[in-house]
C-alpha cells in the first residue's frame, strides 16, 4: 500500500507494522529457503558436473528411468482418472457413494504403505505368491513385484484420484447448456463427448496430470523397496546413494535435473489452471443429464468395484492382518492372532520414540509452516507492497525440490558451524517447515480470497490498527481454514519418510524412518504394518476433522 | 463553515487508469454531501482516499482542521487514527460476533469502560432503531436491519465524517425509499456530516443538501439538486440527472418573445429561456416542461408511443425534425398516432455553444 520515495519515519504511524512483518519473514525464508537451494546450485554448477553425468552408466539410466516411470504413471493414471470422474458424474453408474469412498481410501494410503502391502502379498514369500506356487507348483514367483513396472502400477494405483478429482470438478462445473447445444445441432452423444466435454475439461484434466507427474518423478519410499532392490534407479534414490557415498556433486546435479523437471511440469500445471475459468456453469444452470448405460450398468459398476476392492480394500486388508500376526509368514489362523505388534510399537523404545518424534516434528512444522502461510498469503493476497512476489515466490518454489533434494540442502546449509542443526532433532523440524509451507500458503490463501476485505477495512475504520485487526477480525474469521491448513501439513509431515530417512539421527528417528528401515528386517513385517495401519488410521481421523471444520474435503498430496 | 472537510487537487492512479483526477471539494460541518456518477467513475475511490483505505497520488486532504494527507508536506494519516466512520455496500458487519459487539468494537478499541459502552451502543442503537436485536448474529438479520447495524458501528464512536458506499443498494425497492428517510431523520438528530456515494441521482436527489456529479475521475458540477436539475452545465449532467431532451436550436427573437427555430425549421416559443439571447445553443428541456395540446399554438407534432403509469404519462413525439421525450398529467389522453400542437415552457441552454 504504501510506495517508495516517502520516508519512513513519516509513515510510521500505524501501518509499518505491516512492512516489519513482510521484512522478517522475508528474511526468515532467505535463510530457510534460498540459502539452501543456492547451496545446491553452486555445488551443481561446474558445467563439467553434467559431462561427468552424462558419462555415467547409472545416472543416465536413473534420468531415462525417472523419465520412464513419471511418463508411464502419468498416462496410466489420467485414464483411469478421467474415465471413471465420467462414470462417476454423467452417468447413471450405482453405488457412486461407495466408489467414491474407495477412491478417496486409495488417496489417503501413503503409497509407500501400500507398497509395503504389496510386498506381503506379491513378495518373494508373499500370500498370493505363496498361495499360487502352492497351487501351480512353480519354480519362481509368478508375478515380478520388484521391477520398474511394479513400481509403476503402484503409483498408479494411489495417484489416479489427483486426476479423478481434477476432471470430475471441472465436468460437475462445466455448463451442460453447453453440451445441450451441441446436441440440439446434431452431434450424437460420442461426438458431444469428444467434440465438447472433453475439450472444455481437457485443461483439468492436463493439470491434474501435471500434478500426478510430479509426484511421481518426486517418489522415494516406493522406489527404494520396489525398484532399488533389482538394481533400477531413479533420479531420487540415485540422489540418495550418491550421498550414501559421500559423492555430492553427482548428489548436487542430479538435484537440479529433477527440481528441472518438477518445476516445468508445476508451470504447467499453474498455467493450465489459470486457462479454465470459462466453463464454469452458473447457479441456476441445472444439474447435467446422466448418460444411460443401460445393461452395462451392472456390469462397468461391478468392474470398477472390483478393481478398487483389489487395490484399495485388499492391501489395507493385509496390512491389518499382519500387524495382528504373532510373526509374519505365519497362516492367518485365529492361534496366531495378537495384539502384541501395537503393544512393542507403544512401548518398544525406537517405535515409541518414533511416534513421540514424528509427533512433535509435524505438530512443530505444521505450526511454524501455518504461520508463515498466513502472513504470506496475507501479503500476497490483500496487499500491494513492493517484496510480495518475491515472498510468494519463496514461499512456494519447495514445492518443486522433492524430498531428497531437500534433505541434500539441508545437509549442505546445516552442516557446519556458526549454525550447525545437522545431527540434532532441529535440521528434522527446519526441513519439514520448508518442505510444507508451501500447502500451507496454498491452503491460507484459498481462505484469504474467500474473505470481504472489507471486513478487515472495516476494523481500521473503527480505529483498530492493522495488528489488533488482525488479531480481533482476519485471524478470527480464517480460523477454521488456519486449522485445516495445519492438520494437512500434520498429515503430510506425520507419514513423510525421505527427509527424515536422510536427515535423522540416533535418537531423532521418526514414524518414516522406521517404515522404511524395517520393511525388509526379518520378525519387522508385523511391527511396520502394525506403524502402518496407525498412520492410516491418523490420516483418516484427520480428513474427518478437516471436513468437521467445513473445509471442502481436502486431498493430501 | 463551508470547508470542514476539504479536498484539493486530489489525484489517484492505479497503473494506467486515473481513477480519481484532481478533484477539489468542500463540505461543510452537518451537510450531506452525495457523490452521483456512472459506474467507474471514481466515486468509490474518492470516498476511499477520504477513508485513508488508498493513499492518494496527489493533492490534500483536510477535515475539521487537521491535515489528513498531504502529498507536499508527506502526511498521510492512517484510517485507524481518522475517526472516521463508514458503510460499505455490503455492509461488512463481522460475522463472528452478534450485533451489540459489532457496534461495540470502535468503542472497546478505544479503551471506554464496559459500562460506558454499554450506554453508548445502547443510545446507538435506539437512535437506528435496533433496540432488542443486540444478541443477534449478522446472518440472523434482514438486510434492513444489517444495515441500520452497520450504520450504528459506524455512528457509536462519534465520527467526524459518516461516508456511506452505495449503502441502498442491496434493498429492495420499498426498503429503500424507507432508509432514505432514515439517512435524513439521523443526519438531523445527530448532525454529523455525511458524504454519500451512489450511482442512483433520485436517491442522491432525495436526501442530499448538496450533489457533486463525477465522471471519469473527475467532478463536473457541484450544487443543490434543485440547481443541478435546473441548470445543469454539461449535456453529461443534463442527462445524469432526470430524463432530458437535448436539442441543438437556434434562438430568434421578435417583438419582446423568444423563441427556438427547431433542426427542420418550426418555430416554438418558449417562454422562459434561461437568460440566453440570440445565437446558437444546445438547449436541455425537461420532459414536463413541455406542454401538448390539440387546438393549434406551437409546433406540429404526432404522437409515437404512450406509457401510461398511473400518475403521469409519458409520451413520445416526433415534431420538428426531433424526437421528444413529454411527461403529462394522466387528465389528457393523447393516443399514439395522434396529431398534436407542442410548447416549450422552459429551456436550459447547456455551457456549449453550437459553431454552425
Amino acid at each position: 500500500m504504501l510506495r517508495e520515495g516517502w520516508q519512513v519515519s513519516e509513515w510510521a504511524r500505524g501501518f509499518d507494522a505491516r512492512e516489519v512483518v513482510l521484512a522478517a519473514a522475508l528474511a526468515l525464508l532467505l535463510v530457510l529457503v534460498a540459502y539452501p537451494a543456492s547451496l545446491v546450485l553452486l555445488k551443481a554448477l561446474p558445467w563439467s558436473n553434467y559431462l561427468d553425468l552424462a558419462a555415467d552408466p547409472l545416472a543416465r539410466r536413473a534420468l531415462l528411468n525417472t523419465l520412464y516411470v513419471g511418463g508411464a504413471v502419468t498416462l496410466l493414471a489420467t485414464l483411469l482418472g478421467v474415465v471413471m470422474a465420467f462414470l462417476l458424474t454423467r452417468t447413471d453408474l450405482p453405488l457412486k457413494g461407495v466408489l467414491r469412498a474407495l477412491i478417496f481410501l486409495a488417496f489417503i494410503t501413503p503409497a509407500y504403505i501400500g507398497a509395503v502391502a504389496w510386498i506381503q502379498l506379491l513378495g518373494r514369500s508373499g500370500y498370493v505368491t505363496t498361495l499360487l506356487v502352492d497351487a501351480f507348483d512353480l519354480s519362481a514367483p509368478p508375478i515380478r513385484l520388484y521391477s520398474l513396472e511394479g513400481l509403476i502400477a503402484i503409483m498408479a494405483i494411489h495417484l489416479y484420484p489427483l486426476v479423478f478429482l481434477a476432471a470430475s470438478n471441472a465436468l460437475s462445473i462445466t455448463d451442460p447448456s453447453l453440451e445441450d447445444a451441441a446436441a440440439s445441432s446434431g452431434a450424437t452423444k460420442l461426438k458431444v463427448l469428444t467434440t465438447i466435454t472433453l475439450p472444455l475439461i481437457l485443461p483439468s484434466i492436463l493439470s491434474g496430470a501435471a500434478l500426478v507427474f510430479i509426484q511421481a518423478i518426486a517418489c522415494f519410499g516406493v522406489a527404494a523397496v520396489i525398484a532399488l532392490p533389482t538394481g533400477h534407479y531413479v533420479l531420487t534414490t540415485r540422489i540418495y546413494t550418491a550421498l550414501g557415498h559421500y559423492d555430492v556433486r553427482m548428489a548436487c546435479a542430479l538435484s537440479v535435473v529433477l527440481v528441472l523437471l518438477a518445476g516445468a511440469s508445476i508451470a504447467v500445471h499453474n498455467t493450465l489452471l489459470r486457462g479454465r475459468r470459462y466453463t464454469i456453469a452458473t447457479a441456476e444452470s441445472r444439474k447435467p443429464g446422466l448418460i444411460k448405460l443401460g445393461r452395462w450398468r451392472l456390469p462397468i459398476a461391478a468392474v470398477l468395484l472390483l478393481f478398487l476392492m483389489a487395490t484399495t480394500v485388499l492391501p489395507l486388508a493385509t496390512i491389518v492382518l499382519t500387524s495382528f500376526l504373532k510373526a509374519w509368514g505365519l497362516r492367518p489362523a485365529l492361534g496366531n492372532l495378537t495384539l502384541g505388534n501395537y503393544a512393542k510399537m507403544a512401548s518398544e523404545g525406537l517405535t515409541a520414540r518414533a511416534m513421540r518424534n514424528s509427533l512433535a516434528f509435524a505438530a512443530g512444522g505444521a505450526t511454524v509452516a501455518a504461520l508463515i502461510g498466513l502472513v504470506v498469503s496475507y501479503i500476497s493476497v490483500r496487499t500491494r507492497m513492493p517484496g510480495r512476489k518475491a515472498l510468494e515466490f519463496l514461499a512456494t518454489m519447495p514445492l518443486a525440490i522433492p524430498g531428497p533434494v531437500l534433505a541434500t540442502a539441508m545437509i549442505l546449509a546445516w552442516m557446519n558451524p556458526p549454525l550447525r542443526l545437522y545431527n540434532t532433532p532441529w535440521i528434522i523440524l527446519v526441513a519439514y517447515v520448508v518442505a510444507f509451507t508451501p500447502y500451507a500458503v496454498r491452503n491460507v490463501s484459498g481462505v484469504i480470497k474467500g474473505m470481504d476485505p472489507a471486513l478487515e477495512e472495516m476494523g481500521w475504520m473503527s480505529g483498530a490498527s492493522w495488528a489488533r485487526t488482525m488479531r480481533d477480525i482476519t485471524v478470527p474469521l480464517i480460523g477454521r481454514g488456519l486449522w485445516a491448513g495445519w492438520i494437512l501439513v500434520f498429515l503430510m509431515a506425520f507419514r513423510e519418510i525421505p527427509i527424515s530417512t536422510m536427515l535423522y539421527t540416533q535418537g531423532t528417528e521418526t514414524v518414516g524412518v522406521l517404515l522404511f528401515a524395517l520393511k525388509s528386517q526379518a520378525g519387522g513385517m508385523e511391527v511396520v504394518s502394525a506403524v502402518a495401519v496407525t498412520v492410516v488410521a491418523i490420516t483418516l481421523i484427520g480428513q474427518l476433522l478437516v471436513e468437521k471444520l467445513g473445509m471442502r474435503r481436502a486431498w493430501l498430496l | 463553515m463551508r470547508d470542514y472537510l476539504r479536498l484539493e487537487l486530489l489525484t489517484k492512479r492505479f497503473g494506467e487508469t486515473v481513477a480519481v483526477d484532481g478533484v477539489s471539494l468542500e463540505v461543510g460541518e452537518g451537510e450531506l454531501l452525495a457523490v452521483v456518477g456512472p459506474s467507474g467513475c471514481g466515486k468509490t475511490t474518492l470516498l476511499r482516499l477520504i477513508a485513508g483505505l488508498e493513499v492518494p497520488d496527489d493533492g490534500a486532504i483536510h477535515l475539521g482542521g487537521e491535515v489528513l494527507f498531504s502529498k507536499e508536506r508527506h502526511i498521510f494519516v492512517p484510517p485507524h487514527r481518522r475517526q472516521v466512520g463508514m458503510v460499505f455496500q455490503n455492509y461488512a458487519l463481522w460475522p463472528h460476533m452478534n450485533v451489540f459487539e459489532n457496534v461495540a468494537y470502535p468503542l472497546k478499541v478505544r479503551g471506554l469502560g464496559r459500562g460506558e459502552v454499554r450506554r453508548e451502543v445502547g443510545k446507538v442503537l435506539s437512535l437506528v432503531r435496533l433496540e432488542g436485536l443486540e444478541g443477534r448474529h449478522p446472518h440472523q438479520l434482514s438486510g434492513g436491519e444489517q444495515q441500520r447495524a452497520a450504520l450504528a458501528r459506524a455512528l457509536v464512536m462519534r465520527p467526524r465524517v459518516l461516508l456511506l458506499d452505495e449503502p441502498l443498494s442491496n434493498l429492495d425497492a420499498h426498503l429503500r425509499e424507507e432508509m432514505r428517510f432514515e439517512i435524513k431523520r439521523i443526519q438531523r438528530e445527530t448532525g454529523v456530516t455525511i458524504v454519500h456515494v451512489t450511482h442512483d441521482q433520485s436517491e442522491a436527489m432525495a436526501i442530499a443538501d448538496r450533489m457533486a456529479v463525477m465522471r471519469r475521475g473527475r467532478l463536473v458540477q457541484t450544487g443543490p439538486p434543485r440547481e443541478l436539475y435546473e441548470h445543469p452545465r454539461t449535456e453529461f449532467v443534463a442527462r445524469f440527472i432526470g430524463v432530458t431532451n437535448l436539442l441543438p436550436c437556434q434562438i430568434v427573437e421578435a417583438d419582446g418573445r423568444k423563441a427556438i427555430l427547431l433542426p427542420n425549421g418550426a418555430a416554438v416559443e418558449v417562454r422562459d429561456l434561461d437568460g440566453l439571447s440570440e445565437g446558437t445553443a444546445m438547449l436541455s428541456v425537461r420532459p414536463e416542461d413541455i406542454v401538448l395540446s390539440r387546438d393549434g399554438g406551437g409546433a406540429e407534432g404526432e404522437i409515437e408511443e404512450v406509457v401510461y403509469l398511473g400518475n403521469v404519462v409519458y409520451y413520445r413525439l416526433s415534431g420538428g425534425g426531433v424526437d421528444l421525450r413529454v411527461q403529462a398529467a394522466p387528465g389528457e389522453p393523447f393516443q399514439a398516432g395522434e396529431r398534436i400542437y407542442f410548447r416549450i415552457r422552459r429551456a436550459t441552454a447547456i455551457n456549449r455553444r453550437l459553431s454552425k
